[in-house]
């Protein structure tokens, strides 16, 4: 799964349209890349009356929807939205607190993660690292991040390492090329937001570039 | 220019060259722009580091322009370059190992004639970073 993307739909800086990543999938299938789904993590919103069902069924890819949200250490996807959650914070904020956030998150039914966690500012790294701030509350970080520079993956895998995190990775994808770049392994296919709450929590997985789940017998 | 054929265009087609963006090359886009813009010459010269930056960059509108000449290139004469945008995500900087690459997407035949090809675009550099990505639609003529 790809934890992390964003649409023409709703994230002004993206290029990218639902259907042509659900495209985009299945001609990657063809070539032997296995990927089950996309999460949508739009830029500090989550609309709940949106709905992606019928289109998903229709291409057989599985999709599903958090948000990227901006607090004080760094952008942070949240899975889960619940209304609770969503009136807990004013969304549009780009200064969070992230130990609420994270908190709430999960007495809420979901699952908050550090976002592309090496990047300069906007990762929790740069936090840590220049700041000096305790990752309190964080047990997930996305280590490996589409959008950002093998140096910045690598500083997110220090990070993570030097503080015991678990790792996903998510494409960042704001443009139809880049859905599915790089992506979570689980050990089970995760077809329902709530799936995927349940093995952040507490379940085994690892992030893969796309190039790591090529099957070998593809043409 | 060879001329391209929607026919022979599909999804996952990919385009690219590599790009070295000199200070003499800067400094030609430059100056070719404030003839065509008509605006007051820009006192900042491509050897500038402006503040904030590591080292001098380049300019968006030359990556643009880079990006456009790739595709146009690639379409031939016949073809149509309907739209082409770009979202600046880092600095361009001049002294990297630059690749303008495009990728194709999605490709839709007209009931009209001829085809639309959808092609992300890109700049990368040598650290694996997209600093400029975008997306282009061409119109293609079918093969006669």
């Amino acid at each position: 799964m790809d934890l992390h993307s964003h649409s023409a739909d709703a994230s002004d800086d993206a290029g990218g349209t639902v259907e042509g990543y659900l495209k985009w999938i299945v001609a990657r299938r063809k070539r032997g890349f296995r990927i089950h789904g996309f999460v949508l993590t739009e830029h500090r919103e989550f609309d709940p009356t949106v709905d992606y069902s019928a289109l998903a069924e229709q291409y057989g890819v599985t999709v599903l929807r958090g948000a990227e949200l901006e607090t004080d250490i760094g952008h942070v996807l949240v899975y889960g939205v619940s209304p609770e959650l969503a009136k807990r914070f004013d969304f549009s904020s780009v200064a969070l607190p992230h130990r609420e956030l994270f908190e709430v998150a999960r007495d809420t039914g979901g699952f908050a993660v550090g976002a592309h966690a090496g990047r300069p500012r906007i990762g929790l790294a740069h936090h840590v690292h220049e700041r000096g701030l305790t990752p309190d509350g964080i047990e997930v970080i996305e280590q490996l991040n589409g959008g950002s520079s093998s140096e910045e993956n690598g500083r997110a895998l220090e990070l993570a390492e030097e503080y015991g995190f678990r790792c996903v990775g998510g494409s960042d994808a704001h443009f139809v090329s880049a859905i599915g770049r790089c992506l979570t392994a689980f050990r089970r296919p995760i077809t329902s937001i709530q799936a995927l709450v349940e093995e952040l929590a507490g379940g085994d997985y690892f992030p893969v570039t796309v190039e790591q789940t090529q099957r070998v017998d593809a043409g | 220019m060879d001329q391209r054929y929607f026919e022979d265009v599909e999804p996952g087609d990919e385009i690219e060259t590599p790009w070295d963006a000199t200070p003499e090359a800067v400094a030609e886009f430059m100056a070719t722009r404030r003839l065509a813009s008509g605006l007051p010459e820009i006192e900042d010269g491509p050897e500038r580091v402006r503040p904030g930056f590591e080292r001098p960059i380049v300019p968006g509108s030359m990556s643009l322009a880079v990006l456009s000449r790739l595709v146009t290139d690639w379409m031939g004469s016949r073809g149509r370059l309907r739209s082409i945008s770009a979202s600046y995500r880092r600095p361009v900087y001049r002294d990297d190992q630059l690749r303008a690459l495009a990728l194709v997407t999605d490709t839709e035949k007209q009931a009209e004639g001829g085809g639309l090809v959808k092609l992300d675009v890109y700049i990368e550099n040598e650290r694996g970073e997209r600093p400029l990505q975008g997306v282009a639609v061409v119109e293609l003529p079918l093969r006669p």
